[in-house]
């Protein structure tokens, strides 16, 4: 019943999924923070991320339980539902600037005048119907949008190195190491994918050499981000920071875009297209939670809430997009570097087996 | 079979959708859209003038020329003169196909990072975009014809981006390239400076006209007239930048060295004049070049090397051995002379920059990036210390 998934799927997921939302604004605030070492920055994240996917491979490979049954097991059912609840919050807040920063992107590159309301509504309602399936859709959609993801980007990279220099990174390390890691600090927002990992223990199938591949996949889509970040550095040097379109801007300044046109809008809007379901996997998570808390039966409320209240805040919060990156970036690291690094870190240490409990009259 | 049909039509419906709410509601007016193709500024007073050039299609089939119209404004700032652009005509300007933007020969006296700024900022107006630097004003570049192209925004982008192959005699520098190059440490950039050149049977031909605002915000447009004269567009002079402002000019020679040392110049030719008694044409087949700077506590040297593999294209020769497939050896003379040429050439390139301070050698840079420890010794005076040392190795058929 919990097997929703082959690891084939899971693998995919991670390529497909992962990348895609770290593409819009990361870059330009890593580089606002510690210019051409931001790919220093970066790969701190990508370290950290790496050892709590690391941490989650070993207790999957410990266990056959879902890290649900985990957390019911150590915690018992009231601090398994706080603590769920805490990650329904979680889920629910790094969904908001990743949502508001491509509806931002879209509004802003793909349209001449200011678009209306209805135009990035349709996110909302794909990822309410997302919210209202099992886990295996997100592998079925993976199965297919992997493909996109790779072919896009490497797309992209391969046209994009025509103009990118790539001694502009030095001198290496020129930045002191507090702000790096700082710059680290404040990219973390948009990172902490292991916790989807997390998510999945227990739901996937599990045979010989599967933690290898998983482990690698996870790799290869930050990698993917890692040389996306070290290519936007190559390409736009001393004015990275302020490149906050840098996905429409990476690929264009190749002789054959000049002479052509713009046929690298294929590859944006294919990666815009898997960014749909990049976009809703933290609300799908957060329907999950409620799901687990309040009960299954209520799915399809807790979609249109999740989904509807993000949207009707991503709107509230256009004019502020400025702040909610500064919370993001800011103090708001603590809370994505705990939920999102440290207790997947931690929770290799969940009991796997079902506790006795013995009840005691006294 | 039906769970897989639905799943590819809900894949089908997404997709499709996704196309549909992408741009469909953002559709402007075709009747009130100006599609800009190229943009002139010029400083005028304390403000700028704004002149842009936009394409009228037309769906007449008599005249296969491309119409155009050119229409003015002014503002205190360069966003403020192209919003007045629509304001004058009642087109929306459309800047996404606009890939040239001049800048009028009193505006660079400015820094000129003031105006293009804003187009390396804004996502309406493509930073791909090439900057050029006009003999005299911009807009009058933007008036005139050539016999390339009716539209001279048309014609000066035939003569500046060409495919591989082609000569590589102009230094382009696109608004990404131009702003980078400012932020930068050395603060240098260039672009290509056009003059233009009567043509022979020029005088009064067909072509566009136009006029300008002259108060806040004005203009006019017209279309194809008969009082344009045309003109050829020779942009193989390349003007220098220090801190945004034009400090200096490299000629055709020197541009030609400048791409040697910075650019792929594969299949660009040059000549050669009375090398072993006659005149020789030469192609570049491959050119390796290489710039590095070598500093220490006493001394810092900039080393240009350059290995070229040329064929001979043509030669004032009773008698020649080479055809279009089979090279021939390089008469030693030849060799002599090309090699001393390009020497001289780099060697002008040098002293340019220590005569303007415009570092488009990337000596600056080049320190800063590889021999940081010495930067903060030289960075102000790397000009007036450096020593050149420049090597030059010209073959042909080995």
């Amino acid at each position: 019943m919990n097997r929703q998934l082959k690891t084939r799927q899971v693998c995919l997921f991670a390529v497909a999924f992962l990348p895609v939302t770290k593409f819009f604004l990361l870059p330009s605030v890593l580089a606002s923070e510690c210019g051409r070492d931001m790919w220093i920055a970066c790969l701190l994240d990508v370290l950290a991320d790496a050892a709590a996917v690391i941490s989650v491979l070993i207790l999957n490979s410990l266990t056959d339980k879902t890290f649900f049954e985990l957390l019911e097991i150590t915690f018992g059912k009231t601090i398994k539902n706080l603590l769920l609840f805490l990650y329904f919050i979680y889920f629910f807040v790094s969904a908001l600037l990743p949502i508001s920063e491509q509806r931002n992107y879209v509004d802003h590159t793909l349209y001449e005048t200011p678009p209306s309301f209805i135009t990035f509504l349709p996110f909302f309602i794909i990822s309410a119907y997302l919210g209202l399936k099992q886990l295996r859709v997100l592998g079925r959609a993976a199965d297919v949008m992997w493909i996109f993801t790779c072919t896009s980007t490497v797309f992209l990279f391969f046209l994009s190195l025509q103009s990118a220099d790539f001694f502009a990174i030095f001198p290496i390390g020129r930045q002191s190491a507090g702000k790096i890691v700082s710059a680290g600090m404040k990219g973390y927002g948009w990172f902490g994918d292991a916790v989807y990992l997390l998510f999945m223990v227990g739901r996937f199938d599990r045979k010989k050499n599967d933690g290898k591949k998983l482990f690698l996949s996870f790799i290869l889509a930050e990698f993917f981000v890692l040389l996306f970040v070290f290519m936007f550095y190559c390409i736009f040097t001393s004015i990275s920071w302020r490149q906050i379109f840098a996905l429409t801007e990476f690929s264009k300044y190749a002789t054959v875009i000049n002479n052509v046109g713009r046929f690298d809008y294929i590859a944006i809007l294919f990666i815009l297209f898997v960014g749909v379901f990049s976009l809703s996997l933290p609300l799908y998570f957060a329907v999950t939670v409620l799901c687990e808390i309040f009960g299954e039966n209520k799915r399809w409320i807790f979609s249109l809430a999740v989904n509807g209240g993000v949207m009707i805040l991503s709107y509230l919060l256009d004019e502020s997009l400025a702040s909610l990156k500064q919370i993001v970036t800011g103090y708001g690291f603590w809370f994505f570097f705990v939920f999102g690094n440290i207790l997947p870190i931690l929770s290799v240490f969940l009991k796997k087996e079902k506790r006795k409990i013995e009840k005691s009259f006294n | 079979m039906k769970r897989v049909l639905t799943k590819i039509l809900i894949y089908i419906l997404v997709i499709v959708s996704m196309f549909f709410f992408s741009n469909d509601f953002g559709l402007i007016d075709i009747e009130k859209t100006a599609i800009i193709t190229a943009i002139a500024i010029d400083l005028n007073g304390d403000e700028y003038e704004v002149s842009a050039q936009i394409a009228v299609p037309e769906a007449n089939g008599v005249n296969s020329e491309n119409q155009k119209a050119t229409l003015s404004s002014t503002g205190k700032t360069a966003s403020e003169a192209i919003n007045g652009l629509g304001n004058v005509s009642g087109w929306y300007p459309k800047l996404s196909f606009c890939n040239l933007i001049i800048l009028g020969n009193e505006l660079v006296k400015t820094n000129v990072i003031r105006v293009i700024d804003y187009f390396s900022k804004s996502p309406r107006v493509q930073d791909s975009a090439i900057v050029v630097v006009a003999e005299n004003t911009a807009k009058e570049l933007l008036d005139l014809s050539s016999p390339l192209d009716n539209i001279s925004s048309f014609a000066i982008q035939k003569i500046i981006l060409k495919d591989p192959g082609f000569d590589r005699n102009i230094a382009v520098t696109t608004i990404k390239d131009f702003c980078s190059d400012y932020y930068s440490e050395n603060a240098s950039s260039f672009t290509p400076f056009i003059k233009t050149e009567k043509t022979p049977s020029g005088g009064n031909q067909s072509g566009g006209s136009s006029s300008g605002g002259s108060s806040d915000s004005s203009g006019s447009s017209s279309k194809s007239g008969s009082e344009n004269k045309k003109v050829l567009f020779d942009a193989t002079n390349t003007a220098l930048f220090l801190d945004g402002k034009m400090v200096g000019l490299l000629s055709s020679e020197e541009t030609f060295a400048y791409n040697l040392m910075f650019s792929d110049v594969n299949g660009t030719s040059f000549p050669l004049y009375d090398a072993d008694g006659k005149n020789y044409y030469l192609t570049i087949m491959r050119a390796n070049a290489k710039t590095a700077v070598v500093a220490d506590e006493k001394s810092l040297t900039a080393e240009f090397s350059v290995d070229i593999y040329c064929k001979i294209m043509d030669q004032n020769a009773d008698k020649s051995g080479s055809t279009y497939i089979n090279n021939v050896k390089l008469p030693a003379a030849v060799k002599e002379k090309a090699e001393e040429t390009i020497k001289s050439l780099i060697l002008s390139l040098t002293e340019k920059e220590k005569s303007t301070g415009c570092d488009f050698l990337k000596i600056k840079r080049n320190l800063y990036r590889f021999n940081y420890p010495y930067y903060h010794s030289y960075k102000d005076n790397f000009l007036s210390v450096f020593e050149t040392k420049i090597s030059v190795n010209v073959t042909g058929q080995k």
